[in-house]
């Protein structure tokens, strides 16, 4: 008798009896509760997408929430959004995890207990009344509400009889020098738009918008920019995302920044003051206040070479329109605002402004409070209520150490959270309020462009709308003089068409503004003579996406995403030069303590020529532990360290990766952007056909900045479990798709490349030929398949695997009940014992062919995009058909700079590189 | 995990041990199949008796209802769905008892009961697949797959039963017969 595989398999099951297999359908959900009424034409099974605006920083990209079956899986850019223009960076993409966190709010709170939402409207109307009664003020403390919702506290506060200018606006990731500097320079509050896709140079002055501002349009600018051909150079003491992007990194002598671009803005001066166009006794002005920033004196106080200053102002001069941008947090001391008044003087005397550097005309501000006002009030026992609306001053350290006493001080403190938080913990009503995923509003990020933010789904908990409880207590009090009758959801509806709610936004003219430089500017400058010596080290406060609220990071998903310069993940730390970190005798992973104006805090050391020499940098979410209470994040203070003795094991920097320390980046001169090309190595395996499509991925490893929204964008498509500090400390992360630095030491400053190194789908797969139980496959479509119900966990396609790129399930993750909601119900969650890996989104795959035969029509280039190519903010990842030789991916993958990574190993990858450009000869 | 974590683990259980009796020296030799291996089958599913016992052999069978006018959504979407309470009332509310059949004048009126207190009715599932499947019926109804074929002859059953297994052997042969796709990513999600 001939026995098959599968015959011998299936008798061997049926002689272990049926005990194994009792259990098999019995956990199956019993009942099926289809809904009374139906939602207009939702059909269970089938997404739903709806545009909405991200509001997990006051960017607004735009995005679609795609919904299966009244909940929301996965957030993608709004292609149509000017912001993101379809792109989300990883900050964005954890807001699912927010939406569904089990430490959200499903009621209000009074003390330690939830109330109902009647009890706590009646506690709200009655703290508010007793402060009206009393004569004392009502005051607003809200994160950045740009949009009505702005307008609504200050009408509501008009209602209650109050002045509505009683609003604060709290935004701690402020950056207030930028304004102060433009105020000075220009005399101006309109908006600058920066525009560094239009610059053939670039000057960074410690500003990394990668990591914060608007990150998603500025990279896919600064990507556009050099793909153009454009350069960049980044002054500053440390080498961020941003500066490793750019092509030179001046890391000048912390704190000397201003001095550096006086001297640049004085060499400019000389070159080029002529034909500006300043009013002549602005230019004596400016002649006369530059004089004594000469070269010699500014490389000296900055140690900096002269000619690298020299060679800078001339290729500013030279290689026009140029752009310069700063001062960024990195390098914003006490004396910021005048250097942001230097870097605008810069751009005007280039010739940028109006060209690279555009003004958009602002509407005036809203009548507000400042925080230094509301302590003051607050001192004197004015205020008599506080409703604190998704601030949280108290969350940041000492920094904001004012508030605390200003807090002490009001009587009656609400504060509308969606999680509690360390201000909310002090305030004696807590009002949940919805995700923005679940609420109405809107947002104006810049003129001329408003961001609809609509409810995607019905809301997971019992939260209600913040501006609708502020509406309903008003008119419990009987003061609705001024407010909408309806609820503020209505309300926004009725300003905008139907289609700007469909596709989320709102575009219209904005008037240019063409300012001219102010004669009085850079009235007072700092001296070129060093100051004395001062104790410990200037502490240089990172931008970071595990934070970019400024708060230590709440995300579980950002914090198991590796930082991608140092590699850590789960924690802060200090970065020190070498030269700094011998002398104490630290290593990285060392844990040191240091001490700050504002406390102290240990954090494992990162030893790396990535920062200056003599300077110490913590990503922002840690530094609020060292600052004190000036309510700055930026630049300025200065810590001291101490070794502890402890250590922290680093977790490899991109888990996983090549084995062997192969180095996978390949560089090609810009000039010759084209790499020899192999011959086909000869085979062993008989060839394989695809025939119909070859799915594939083009990285351009030029594009790429290693901001790791494609790893956040994988984790949430495909159910990736958080494995938490311990596990990744293993080595047992899961991240299908992590992004790896690699570092070039050979020409000095350390250069940095990226590579998102998913699994290759190799057409001769190493790991497929080693599988014992065929888990493994190359399909017919060239995706290199895993199925986990054949997979018995023997790892063997681990070991065999050269790119590192298989993960192992050690243990059965945790998932809360709600977080469960998020999950992506097209993909498996896998269990303990099985491995698992890129599966080139098969899901989306799936989808979009069953779409495109139903339809009868073939698939189109584009239609199907795997959940990193979607996310990426620089289009550094194509998805799409290699066997398509007209498709996006095909024509990246014949590109002279194509290549595939450990070629020689003959395993034909379905993955493309572009190779990365540099100046001169690699 | 949980819900269909069971039937993913008790298979691979299987597997390894099948493969550990591959390499063991006492490994079964499989020249005599066992007789029926039922369990291997998967264990058949008994009909519901939900809520409201629902009637198929008179919609279906006397009636000569089509399956999508209440099951609307298999050929739009993977799901095929069930009727909501609105639909049922599109009959009902004129449908109030079944002379025929006095027994389901009872149900019919719980029904009513039901929905009109705005509580939707609750089914008792018959037919499933795990969940690490990908099974889209929109799919199926388009490659002319009668529904019967899968979900056997519903219109003679008073109370729906599966009466045969969903096993992947089964979806398998089908495939073969039709030429449809044999890749595992076709339904293994």
């Amino acid at each position: 008798m001939k026995v098959t595989r599968r015959g011998f398999l299936g008798t061997a099951v049926g002689a272990l009896g049926t005990g194994v297999l009792a259990g098999c359908t019995d956990k199956l959900p019993r009942y099926v509760v289809p809904q009374l009424i139906p939602a207009d034409d939702a059909v269970p099974g089938l997404a739903r997408h709806y545009r909405t605006v991200c509001r997990e920083c006051p960017a607004g990209c735009g995005v679609t929430a795609r919904v299966r079956e009244g909940r929301a899986v996965k957030l993608e850019g709004n292609p149509e959004d000017p912001v993101g223009r379809g792109a989300l960076c990883p900050r964005g993409q954890a807001a699912i995890e927010g939406l569904y966190a089990s430490a959200r709010l499903g009621a209000p709170r009074a003390g330690d207990r939830e109330i109902g939402w009647e009890e706590a409207e009646k506690q709200l109307a009655a703290g508010l009344q007793r402060a009206l009664d009393a004569k004392k003020l009502v005051v607003v403390v809200t994160r950045p509400e740009t949009g009505q919702l702005g307008g609504l506290l200050g009408a509501w506060l008009g209602a209650l009889g109050q002045s509505p200018s009683q609003v604060v606006t709290f935004d701690a990731m402020d950056r207030p020098w930028l304004r102060e500097g433009q105020a000075r320079a220009f005399g101006t509050a309109a908006t600058a738009l920066p525009d560094l896709a239009a610059a053939r140079l670039v000057l960074s002055v410690g500003d990394d918008f990668l990591e914060e501002g608007s990150p998603v349009e500025q990279a896919r600018a600064l990507a556009d920019q050099r793909a153009a051909g454009g350069r960049m150079v980044y002054v500053g003491p440390r080498l961020s995302l941003t500066a490793a992007a750019a092509d030179e990194w001046l890391p000048v002598e912390p704190g000397t920044e201003t001095v550096f671009v006086l001297g640049l803005l004085r060499l400019v001066m000389e070159k080029a003051g002529a034909r500006a166009g300043l009013a002549p006794a602005t230019a004596d002005a400016l002649r006369r206040r530059l004089a004594r920033y000469d070269v010699a004196a500014v490389a000296a106080r900055t140690r900096t070479d002269p000619r690298a200053l020299r060679d800078l102002a001339s290729a500013l001069v030279r290689d026009g329109p140029s752009l310069c941008v700063g001062p960024g947090r990195a390098v914003a001391g006490a004396d910021a605002a005048t250097l942001a008044e230097a870097v605008l003087a810069l751009n005007a005397l280039l010739g940028n402004v109006g060209r690279t550097l555009r003004f958009l005309a602002a509407p005036a501000p809203r009548p507000s409070l400042a925080l230094a006002d509301l302590y003051g009030r607050a001192a004197a026992g004015d205020v008599g209520a506080l409703v604190l609306h998704h601030a949280d001053p108290l969350g940041y350290g000492q920094v904001h150490a004012p508030f605390a006493a200003a807090l002490a001080k009001i009587p009656f403190v609400a504060a509308f959270v969606n999680e509690l938080d360390e201000t909310a913990r002090q305030a004696h009503l807590v009002l949940a309020d919805h995700h923005f995923l679940e609420a109405w509003s809107d947002v104006r990020t810049r003129p001329g462009l408003a961001g609809v933010q609509q409810p995607v789904m019905s809301p997971v908990r019992g939260t209600r709308a913040a501006a609708d409880e502020l509406l309903a207590v008003a008119r419990l009090l009987g003061k609705t003089t001024g407010l909408p009758d309806g609820s503020f959801g209505e309300a926004l509806r009725g300003a905008y068409q139907p289609k700007e709610i469909e596709h989320g936004l709102r575009v219209e003219e904005a008037a240019p503004v063409v300012p001219a430089l102010a004669p009085g500017l850079l009235a007072s400058l700092p001296a070129v003579e060093p100051a004395g010596p001062a104790p410990g080290l200037p502490l240089v406060v990172a931008p970071s996406f595990r934070s970019l609220d400024g708060r230590p990071p709440r995300s579980a998903l950002l914090q198991e995403l590796p930082d991608p310069i140092t590699g850590f993940s789960w924690t802060g730390w200090v970065e020190l030069h070498p030269a700094t970190a011998a002398p104490l005798g630290l290593r990285t992973g060392d844990v040191v303590e240091l001490h700050g104006p504002g406390g102290r805090h240990l954090l494992p050391a990162f030893v790396s020529e990535s920062i200056r020499a003599g300077a110490a940098a913590v990503p922002v979410g840690d530094a609020t532990a060292l600052l004190d209470g000036r309510g700055h994040l930026g630049a300025g203070a200065r810590v001291t360290l101490r070794r502890t003795g402890g250590r922290v094991e680093r977790p490899h920097p991109g888990v996983g990766g090549a084995k062997g320390g192969h180095q996978l980046v390949r560089t090609v001169d810009r000039a010759a952007p084209s790499l020899p090309r192999a011959a086909p190595l000869p085979s062993m395996y008989p060839p394989v056909k695809h025939p119909v499509h070859r799915w594939g991925l083009a990285v351009d490893l030029d594009r790429c900045n290693g901001c790791g929204a494609c790893t956040a964008a994988c984790y949430v498509e495909n159910n990736l479990a958080i494995v938490g500090a311990d596990q990744v400390a293993r080595g047992r992360s899961m991240s299908w798709l992590p992004v790896q630095a690699e570092v070039d030491r050979s020409r000095g400053t350390p250069a940095y490349s990226f590579v998102p190194l998913g699994c290759q789908h190799c057409t001769a797969a190493p790991c497929e030929s080693v599988c014992p139980t065929f888990a493994t496959y190359h399909t017919s479509e060239g995706i290199n398949a895993q199925v986990y119900a054949r997979c018995i966990g023997t790892r063997y396609c681990e070991n065999n695997c050269p790119y590192g790129v298989r993960r192992f399930n050690f243990l059965d993750w945790p998932r809360d009940p709600s977080e469960r909601l998020g999950l992506n119900p097209d993909v498996t969650v896998r269990e303990r014992g099985v491995t698992e890996k890129c599966t080139l989104c098969a899901q989306r795959i799936r989808g979009g062919e069953e779409q495109a035969r139903l339809d009868k029509r073939p698939l189109r280039d584009g239609e199907i995009v795997s959940a990193c190519a979607a996310s990426c903010p620089t289009r550094a990842i194509v998805f799409g058909d290699l066997k398509d030789p007209g498709s996006a991916v095909s024509r990246l993958a014949a590109d002279g700079r194509a290549y595939q990574l450990l070629a020689e190993l003959n395993t034909q990858p379905g993955v493309f590189y572009l190779a990365r450009r540099r100046r001169g000869s690699p | 995990m949980g819900l269909r974590d069971s039937t993913m683990r008790s298979r691979r259980l299987a597997l390894a041990a099948a493969a550990l009796a591959l390499l063991g020296p006492s490994a079964a030799r499989p020249e005599e199949p066992a007789a029926s291996p039922a369990g291997a089958e998967g264990a058949l599913v008994p009909g519901p008796a939900g809520e409201v016992a629902f009637d198929h052999q008179v919609h279906a069978g006397q009636f000569k209802m089509p399956c999508l006018d209440c099951h609307v959504f298999a050929d739009k979407s993977p799901v095929a769905g069930l009727p909501s309470g609105r639909k049922c009332l599109g009959c009902h509310k004129f449908v109030k008892e079944d002379r025929e059949h006095p027994e389901n004048t009872a149900r019919i009126k719980i029904m009513l009961d039901r929905l009109d207190a705005g509580q939707p009715l609750r089914w008792v599932r018959v037919f499933a697949v795990p969940d690490f499947i990908y099974f889209s019926h929109r799919v199926h109804v388009a490659a002319k797959v009668d529904c019967k074929e899968c979900h056997g002859d519903v219109a003679t059953e008073k109370v729906v039963r599966q009466d045969r297994p969903f096993t992947m052997g089964r979806c398998l042969k089908c495939h073969e017969e039709r030429r449809a796709s044999r890749e595992c990513l076709a339904c293994h999600k």
